[in-house]
């Protein structure tokens, strides 16, 4: 069984991750009872310039965590899965309301992230005309015909 | 603008298009023009060629606020409500108004717009066109249904007093700078209006300097790409609807367009040119070529704004259907989101507002200038014994005392034509006695004038921030200062990027008024008040007068001199005569007009509401707004790490950036337990999508 071993350099979070591939190597053993979710593997000693990896025959991506030394020859890396990448055609094409989104946002809805600054402008506009004058009219009422 | 944008050019995402408001009194006023009014042409134009026939030809200017500087712009068009089938407009009368009427030259025209067709034609030909040539024009044009696009440009009088300015409200995105071509997306309407001399519609790219003779005024194209070219004859002589193939032959300017040979056009002398369609199989044919293939592209020279409408007719005005997918509020646009039709109750779309107070038929009332009340005055203190004796003949049922006779003198900080109709004569009547010195000019109050009112103006509460805030008084708050009223908080929700249009309909015998704030032609609020300033006649009641005022001040009663019968008693009067004589003429006289510019003097106190008597006059005499903003402070990577409040609906793939799930549903096939919870916490949480 091999492993592809890459370098990821992006937020773990993301879910279409890019990353580049550094090497596929032959799995040389797992460790006693591990799971498949979080795989300890034994490979063959080499440049440790990898942080990512993918298990074909399990179908899943995975992080590397801290590597173990066993003996000048061979290493233990263990794996913690990588739900996101593993499973990225079931989350794209998953059905949500969202709460947040970069590209989806909804000026309308009140953002209680931005705080207030504490300052207080005014700004005045006043109307283009008026009809109130210092002419004006007499209005001159008289009992009469 | 981008100088180099090729998409269209939407303003504000405004559905439906502007339409203008006018009504047939001539009076020089500025009406404002909102995006959802809509005027029964018929009513209006034929009201006035029927009744008040000088009232229809007073000419139209429709202006619109340019986006970025302090300039106006001409644009507009009407839309007719209901099924009326025939539109009668008679420019038959002269147009040169000289003080009384309308007289000289003009436009004699007459003609029927049927509304039963697509074609609308005018039956009838005038011969005299006016005068003053203006780059600008007087169209009207076919729509669809029972429509008419009205487009008015300029006034067809020449005296500027009586211009009728229309201000379309809404604010412009685009604006375009000479010398800029653009490239228009042929998928999309568009109506571009006020070119002016130097702007040039052309199809293709126009290599040649563009001629003074070259106007276009609006260029639409059709939803499927097809340009639809719609022309017709200088003053509107020949309508065409847009959309409607027609067999005439386009004139437009030199150009080529692929393989459309440049003289399938001819050029023409087009001062007075307007909107024109025609479908481009139309053009093509009095070309008598095909392009072979390819496209085109629809450049444009002007120097001015472009104004985006969509087709009427689409289904974007049609909530149950249509594609909303391109909408910006696609999410709240879906099927299942529409209400069920309001049906009960009689519809509500503006308020009809009164006739106005009724007047006593038992009193005259005069508008008076300074000289004429003067004039008046000095009756009182004449030594002509004939004369006296006269006025006292006439008011022998009032015991036959002058002063008896006067009920009030009022001053007023606006002209009083504006709600009172009156005529012009050269005499008053004290009771029965008719009195005409030979030097008296005064106006007769005929009656309150239907739906009279004080335009203060209007204001345009804009967006500050553009989003919540707006509406959230937490960060803005809006003010309005009424002149005579003082400041009131307005509710945002209520007036916001709306125009309000301020009214005071005023009882001048009261001296109140209901200040209407009143947005896309409905009541929004009422402030009610006082002005005007009751004069005091004689000493005896100048007390009176100054109780009054202090009264209305500190809002303890009525602040108005109800008349002068409180402080003219009989008895009160011979004593002030008798004992006044020339100079108390003189110094009563001279009173009364101090008062009246001057205020009195204890009335320096800004009392909501309870404004009275002259103090009023000190305060601004503008309707003013005033915004009270909170800043905020917004994290400039707000966006690129957090998102921002959204309720949008779809699936994760539709969705770029960080994403933050509210509810979702998860296919978990091939999922462990551990991997669904995990992922749970992170659509919840947030993703990089």
């Amino acid at each position: 069984m091999d492993v592809a071993l890459y370098n990821y350099s992006g937020d773990p979070r993301v879910l279409n991750k890019d990353m580049a591939h550094i090497a596929t190597v032959t799995i040389l053993d797992i460790t006693d009872t591990t799971s498949i979710l979080h795989p300890n593997l034994i490979i063959a000693t080499r440049p440790f310039n990898f942080n990512y990896a993918y298990i074909a025959d399990w179908g899943r991506y995975y992080f590397v965590g801290n590597p173990k030394v066993i003996d000048g020859e061979r290493v233990i890396i263990p794996l913690s899965v990588d739900v996101l990448m593993s499973h990225r055609d079931a989350v794209n094409n998953t059905q949500v309301i969202a709460d947040r989104s970069a590209s989806h946002g909804n000026a309308w809805i009140p953002d209680p992230v931005c705080g207030d600054e504490g300052t207080l402008q005014t700004i005045y506009r006043k109307s283009g005309t008026t009809p109130f004058n210092n002419t004006g009219s007499y209005l001159l009422t008289i009992a009469g015909k | 603008m981008p100088e180099t944008a090729t998409k269209s050019y939407i303003i504000n995402g405004r559905d439906g298009a502007v339409k203008v408001y006018f009504d047939s009194l001539w009076d020089g006023e500025q009406k404002i023009l909102n995006p959802n009014d809509i005027v029964p042409l018929y009513w209006h134009i034929t009201d006035g060629a029927n009744n008040h026939a000088e009232e229809t030809a007073a000419g139209f200017e429709l202006i619109q606020k340019h986006p970025t500087e302090d300039t106006w712009i001409l644009a507009g068009y009407i839309n007719p409500e209901g099924a009326q089938s025939n539109f009668f407009i008679d420019f038959s009368t002269a147009y040169n108004w000289d003080g009384n009427a309308y007289t000289g030259g003009g436009w004699n025209y007459n003609g029927t717009i049927t509304a039963d067709g697509n074609e609308y034609v005018f039956d009838g030909l005038g011969t005299t066109q006016y005068y003053e040539v203006l780059p600008k024009y007087f169209r009207i044009y076919g729509g669809v249904d029972n429509e008419i696009h009205l487009e008015l440009n300029f006034p067809i009088f020449d005296n500027e007093e009586h211009w009728r300015q229309y201000i379309l409200t809404g604010s412009l995105e685009g604006c375009l700078n000479s010398s800029s071509e653009y490239d228009l997306d042929t998928t999309q309407y568009y109506f571009i209006y006020n070119l002016q001399s130097t702007g040039v519609l052309y199809n293709g790219k126009m290599t040649e300097a563009s001629g003074a003779t070259r106007q276009w005024h609006s260029l639409k194209f059709g939803a499927n790409g097809t340009p639809v070219l719609y022309y017709d004859e200088a003053f509107g002589l020949s309508l065409y609807a847009p959309g409607v193939v027609n067999s005439k032959a386009v004139n437009g300017p030199g150009y080529i367009i692929d393989s459309i040979p440049e003289e399938g056009w001819s050029e023409g002398v087009l001062e007075y040119s307007g909107p024109f369609y025609a479908t481009l199989a139309d053009r093509i044919n009095t070309c008598g070529s095909l392009p072979a293939n390819g496209t085109y592209s629809m450049a444009i020279e002007l120097n001015t704004n472009i104004l985006r409408f969509p087709d009427e007719a689409s289904a974007q005005h049609a909530i149950e259907t249509g594609d909303y997918t391109g909408a910006s509020n696609y999410y709240e646009i879906q099927s299942g989101n529409t209400h069920a039709p309001i049906t009960t109750g009689a519809e509500e779309t503006s308020t009809t507002f009164g006739s106005g107070p009724a007047t006593s038929p038992f009193v005259s009332s005069y508008i008076c200038s300074k000289n004429a009340v003067l004039n008046i005055a000095n009756v009182f203190y004449t030594n002509d014994s004939t004369l006296l004796d006269n006025i006292k003949k006439g008011l022998e049922l009032m015991g036959a005392n002058p002063y008896e006779a006067i009920c009030s003198l009022n001053w007023y900080p606006f002209s009083l034509s504006d709600v009172l109709t009156a005529l012009p004569q050269s005499w008053i009547y004290f009771g029965s006695y008719r009195y005409e010195p030979g030097s008296l000019s005064v106006d007769k109050v005929q009656s309150y004038k239907s739906n009279g009112y004080i335009n203060a103006g209007s204001l345009y509460v804009q967006p500050i921030f553009n989003n919540y805030r707006d509406l959230d008084s937490k960060y803005t708050n809006v003010s309005i200062y009424l002149p005579y009223h003082g400041w009131e908080p307005l509710d945002i929700a209520k007036y916001y990027k709306k125009t309000i249009n301020i009214r005071y309909y005023v009882d001048v015998y009261t001296n109140t008024y209901a200040c209407a704030l009143v947005v896309d032609n409905q009541i929004m609020d009422i402030f009610s008040g006082n002005i005007g300033q009751s004069l005091p006649l004689t000493g005896s009641n100048m007390s009176e007068y100054a109780n009054s005022m202090l009264r209305s001040v500190l809002g303890t009663g009525a602040g108005i001199l109800g008349g002068a019968t409180t402080g003219l008693m009989a008895g009160s009067l011979p004593g002030a005569i008798i004992g006044a004589g020339v100079g108390a003429t003189a110094s009563i006289a001279g009173g009364v007009f101090e008062m009246s510019q001057k205020g009195t003097p204890k009335d320096h106190l800004m009392v909501k509401g309870a404004f009275s008597g002259g103090s009023a006059g000190y305060m601004p005499q503008y309707v003013i707004l005033k915004y009270e903003i909170h800043n905020l402070i917004v994290p400039a990577n707000l966006t690129e790490l957090y998102g921002r409040p959204s309720s949008a609906s779809g699936p994760v793939s539709q969705f770029s950036g960080f994403l933050k799930c509210d509810t979702f549903k998860l296919n978990t096939s091939g999922m462990l337990e551990e991997e669904v919870k995990e992922l749970e916490t992170l659509l919840k949480t947030g993703i990089f999508a």
